[in-house]
């Protein structure tokens, strides 16, 4: 009977709390907290290093405003980061996503520029939650078309750069696609006329590179490239793949003269390793992902310097500016972003990443502030209505796709063998875009790396 | 059919060549399963630590990999006895089990140690001489596969060598054949798997060295190793180590004759070899070697 | 417990789980004496042959060895002081070959005293010509031999013999029977468990008969051959 008794009075008691918790007056909100799963280590650690931009966006923010200010309930509160630490694992981007929003109370997720199994999952728990997230980078096909199922998820947002998705008025030109950038710089080489034509390809067998694989090729060959072996599939390799030499063996004896692919770094690495053992070098080399990351470059060593001329599409450059100079939050530039990253611990060299990784921060703040609300449908709301300049070009996004395209350029990287710290530098060769001035002109053919 | 055996013989030279840094990577699992049963699942990232190591030497100081094993390999040797006769020797009064959740620890430990200190990025051991290459007739040979192969040999060679003449040595094949009864003999069983699994680290530290000048690394690349490694231990054969070196030749041949076969395909040139596996196992279940 | 007394068991039992295998044992064995352990099969004889070399700790009782309690010991510290056994099943190191497999004896477990000679062991038993072959080319015969080789290399003071004799052809009885009066010769305290009944009668001083764990009969073989008791744990 005693039991019975405590037990109808701890029911009543929470029944009471409960309905007191319903229908009491709201409390006003203590803090905004913005969320993020980033690969901070792993093989694709030169991603999660997007975080630092995210952080600095955050920092800009409180500096500038004092923290954020939400109009339904007239008070200022501060603005928060989480980040969590995938170890470059897909497996973990669902589950950590959900452990933002359900644990962590996140009001918004930010998703990193990076390969795509590293960001889809956070769109699925977004969806599911009804809290607002964004992505900022690319490619956006892999996104909108692979897991998404052509529906666009309600509460995600896209800022970056597409494959060859047509972006629309006004950006329906040149310097927003991978396609247009990579072949800009085909026809700035003279790839047709001043090399055999003849391409070897190459990708990872992981989301990222066998999207490329399924592409590419056919896109080359309309170019008026010729690809070798891609019925047979030569150049797909799984990620456990350490030795190179049939390929390159099957390249050579192929006469290939343009070298195109996409796999992490460390892979093409030993690849180009391999290329060179055997004496192979193409005129053109490039290499989506492999070659982002200065410090990938810079693994695969200077004696020779295999990744001297290496190009790959640039997101982001911090000579990116508009008439008022101005494109960050406050004062913040392209410029005093990547002068803060290179003083930063360590000062480490440019990750273009920082730039992505500020820009949707940048974004997602500002909608939160349009809002006034933490709530996610009126953030939501106001993230349909994004008209921004960023710190990595003017972001609205279309209200069918949920796409936003920000200018893409294309780069190579430049060996200096005086410079000791920072041996590599990628400068961008191709850019049909005048916020993005082109540094150098174009490396061609490779340079013979036996001097 | 001339032109078919000069196409031939490069991707036959490379699989041997290869196989013989799988047979280094391999010995020190194979040593430490032969002795106390136990599969190192940390085995990979030790190995892993050692390229580390060499890495860090090289950089600090200036001194070639191989150098650096002058220290690397004495210190792995007494890190690996202090890490079995403290850890894992305590954890076999539980059981085996307990031992293996151990090296699932140590795996754990040391990919975060590793991406702590020397952060989550690629290296390659960058000696000036990685990727020279010498023409023997028509065939080019490339160092670092060379350096593989000789040092697979050397170390095969030390180790059976260990085994059979030293009175240590002794000890540790008769307590991997019959523990109970070599403990009657006087032989201590935990001191027995303390010098087992430092014997086996000091391989992993030239392993590290051979892997690194072969192949870049990062934190996490020693699973791939630790997979390959029980591919080639199912191939020569438990406890044997001229069986292990025949194993790792095999692995090294079945991927490239596979990759060369296939046109050129990495997709055969991974799976190949397991294929191979699949068959011993059926066919011929204590490998090519075993008894 | 005498003063000249090698081997000495106090009230020993062992059990596993409900079963008890060794019920309150008690004997001494002398220095320099052969005893033998005698009884049915499952009485209990290879249980306490395991107690006394520290396969097994006993559930109660103590083990004295040299005046030393070494109840509990592990068995390569047994082997250290001076106790060695052979196993009626040979267990060689098959990898290694015969004169490798009494190296690792003599390297370990010999650290007392210089031992015999690896020679005259291998003369002793007879596997001289086949010292150098590996343990998994030899023969049964030539197997059970090295066990004793292996067991004398390790230099005991005690050596505990599990049915050496057994699968042994008449013809091969003396030779056994002459190897175990060698080792009495040197000093060394046997401890013989046999099925063997010619074996038992004529290389042993002292008989115990043990049944279902208990210690039955006690005697010279000419005593207890006579015993009733005995006859009857044979013979039903």
């Amino acid at each position: 009977m005693k039991k019975f008794l405590a037990i109808t009075l701890a029911m009543v008691l929470v029944l009471a709390m409960s309905i007191v918790g319903c229908t009491g007056e709201p409390v006003a909100p203590t803090k905004v907290v913005l969320g993020a799963t980033l690969p901070v280590t792993g093989i694709f650690a030169g991603f999660g290093e997007q975080g630092w931009g995210m952080q600095k966006a955050v920092d800009d923010w409180n500096d500038t405003y004092g923290g954020m200010y939400l109009s339904e309930w007239d008070v200022t509160v501060p603005v928060e980061l989480i980040i969590k630490d995938n170890q470059s694992d897909p497996n973990q981007v669902g589950p950590q996503s959900t452990d933002l929003v359900v644990t962590n109370k996140v009001d918004a997720l930010l998703s990193p520029n990076a390969p795509c199994d590293l960001h889809d999952p956070t769109t699925a728990v977004a969806t599911d939650n009804e809290v607002p997230s964004i992505i900022g980078g690319g490619p956006f096909e892999p996104w909108y078309f692979g897991s998404q199922g052509e529906v666009t998820p309600p509460y995600t947002w896209f800022a970056g750069f597409a494959i060859s998705f047509p972006s629309g008025a006004p950006r329906n030109v040149p310097g927003y696609t991978m396609v247009d950038t990579w072949f800009m710089f085909m026809d700035a080489v003279g790839a047709l006329s001043n090399t055999n034509g003849i391409a070897g390809v190459f990708a990872s067998s992981d989301s990222d590179g066998t999207g490329w694989y399924q592409s590419f090729p056919a896109l080359m060959e309309d170019y008026g490239l010729t690809v070798v072996g891609v019925n047979e599939t030569l150049g797909f390799f799984p990620l456990t793949t350490t030795d190179y030499s049939s390929i390159v063996t099957a390249w050579k004896d192929a006469n290939v003269e343009v070298l195109w692919g996409n796999c992490p770094g460390a892979h093409f690495g030993d690849l180009i390793a391999e290329c060179y053992a055997q004496d192979f070098e193409p005129k053109i080399c490039l290499a989506a992902r492999a070659a982002l990351f200065p410090l990938d470059v810079e693994s695969w060593g200077t004696t020779p310097p295999l990744g001297y001329g290496v190009g790959c599409e640039v997101w982001w450059s911090p000579a990116y500016q508009v008439s008022d100079g101005f494109v960050g939050i406050g004062n913040r530039t392209a410029a005093s972003l990547a002068a803060d990253w290179a003083a930063s611990a360590g000062n480490p060299p440019l990750n273009r990443g920082i730039g992505s990784g500020y820009m949707e921060t940048q974004v997602m703040l500002n909608a939160i502030h349009e809002a006034g609300s933490l709530d996610g449908a009126a953030i939501n709301a106001a993230l349909a209505d994004t008209d921004l300049d960023t710190i990595s070009g003017w972001v609205n996004f279309d209200p069918v796709t949920h796409f936003s395209a920000v200018p893409l350029a294309f780069g190579q990287w430049f060996y200096d063998s005086e410079n000791e710290d920072e041996p590599f530098t990628q400068y961008i060769v191709a850019s049909a875009l005048s916020e993005i001035p082109e540094e150098d002109s174009p490396i061609f053919p490779l340079p013979d790396w036996w001097p | 059919m001339e032109d078919f055996l000069v196409g031939l013989a490069p991707p036959l030279i490379k699989g041997i060549l290869l196989g013989g840094l799988y047979v280094v990577i391999a010995l020190g699992l194979s040593l430490v399963f032969g002795v106390m049963k136990l599969i190192n699942v940390a085995h990979g990232d030790l190995v892993i630590l050692g390229s580390y190591f060499a890495w860090a030497v090289m950089g600090w100081l200036g001194i070639d990999p191989f150098l650096s094993l002058v220290a690397g390999v004495p210190l792995f040797f007494v890190l690996g006895f202090f890490v079995q006769k403290f850890i894992i020797n305590r954890t076999f009064r539980i059981s085996l089990d307990a031992a293996l959740i151990a090296c699932f620890g140590i795996s754990i430990i040391v990919q975060n140690l590793c991406q702590a200190i020397w952060t989550p990025f690629n290296r390659s051991l960058l000696t000036d001489y990685r990727l020279l290459t010498f023409a023997v007739g028509p065939l080019t040979i490339q160092l670092r596969y060379l350096l593989d192969f000789i040092g697979g040999l050397a170390v095969m060679l030390a180790v059976r060598g260990f085994l059979r003449r030293t009175y240590l040595g002794r000890a540790i094949s008769a307590a991997s054949q019959n523990e109970p009864v070599a403990e009657r003999m006087g032989i201590n069983p935990n001191r027995v798997y303390s010098f087992a699994f430092a014997i086996a680290m000091a391989c992993a530290a030239v392993a590290g060295v051979l892997q690194g000048l072969t192949f870049s690394f990062s934190p996490t690349s020693g699973s791939p190793f630790l997979i390959i490694s029980f591919g080639v231990i199912i191939l020569g054969g438990l406890g044997s180590m001229a069986g292990t070196f025949i194993g790792g030749m095999v692995f090294g041949l079945t991927q490239t004759l596979g990759a060369y076969f296939s046109g050129g395909s990495l997709l055969v040139q991974s799976i190949a070899p397991y294929l191979l596996v699949f068959v011993i196992l059926s066919v011929r279940p204590q490998g090519i070697f075993g008894r | 417990m005498s003063e000249t007394a090698v081997l000495s068991i106090d009230r020993v039992s062992k059990h596993f789980g409900g079963i008890v295998a060794v019920k309150d044992m008690t004997f001494e064995v002398q220095a320099g004496e052969v005893l033998g352990l005698m009884g049915p099969n499952g009485a209990g004889k290879t249980t306490l042959l395991n107690i006394i070399a520290g396969t097994y700790s006993p559930s109660s009782g103590r083990v004295h060895f040299c005046g030393r309690d070494i109840t509990g010991l592990p068995a390569h510290k047994l082997c250290h002081l001076g106790i060695a056994r052979t196993y009626q099943i040979p267990q060689p190191f098959t990898s290694l070959s015969a004169r490798q497999n009494i190296l690792v004896a003599t390297e370990y477990g010999g650290k007392k005293a210089a031992g015999m000679e690896h020679d005259k062991i291998f003369d002793l038993v007879n596997l001289s010509e086949q010292k150098d072959m590996p343990a998994r080319d030899l023969a049964t015969v030539s197997l059970k031999r090295l066990e004793l080789a292996r067991a004398l290399a390790s230099n005991p003071t005690l050596i505990l013999l599990d049915e050496i004799a057994a699968g042994s052809t008449d013809a091969e009885l003396p030779r056994i029977l002459g190897i175990i009066e060698e080792i009495h010769k040197m000093g060394k305290t046997v401890v013989l468990v046999e099925h063997v009944m010619k074996v038992m009668v004529e290389a042993v001083d002292r008989i115990i008969v043990i049944d279902k764990g208990e210690k039955i009969a006690e005697g010279t073989p000419g005593e207890v051959m006579k015993d009733e008791k005995v006859i009857a744990a044979y013979f039903g």
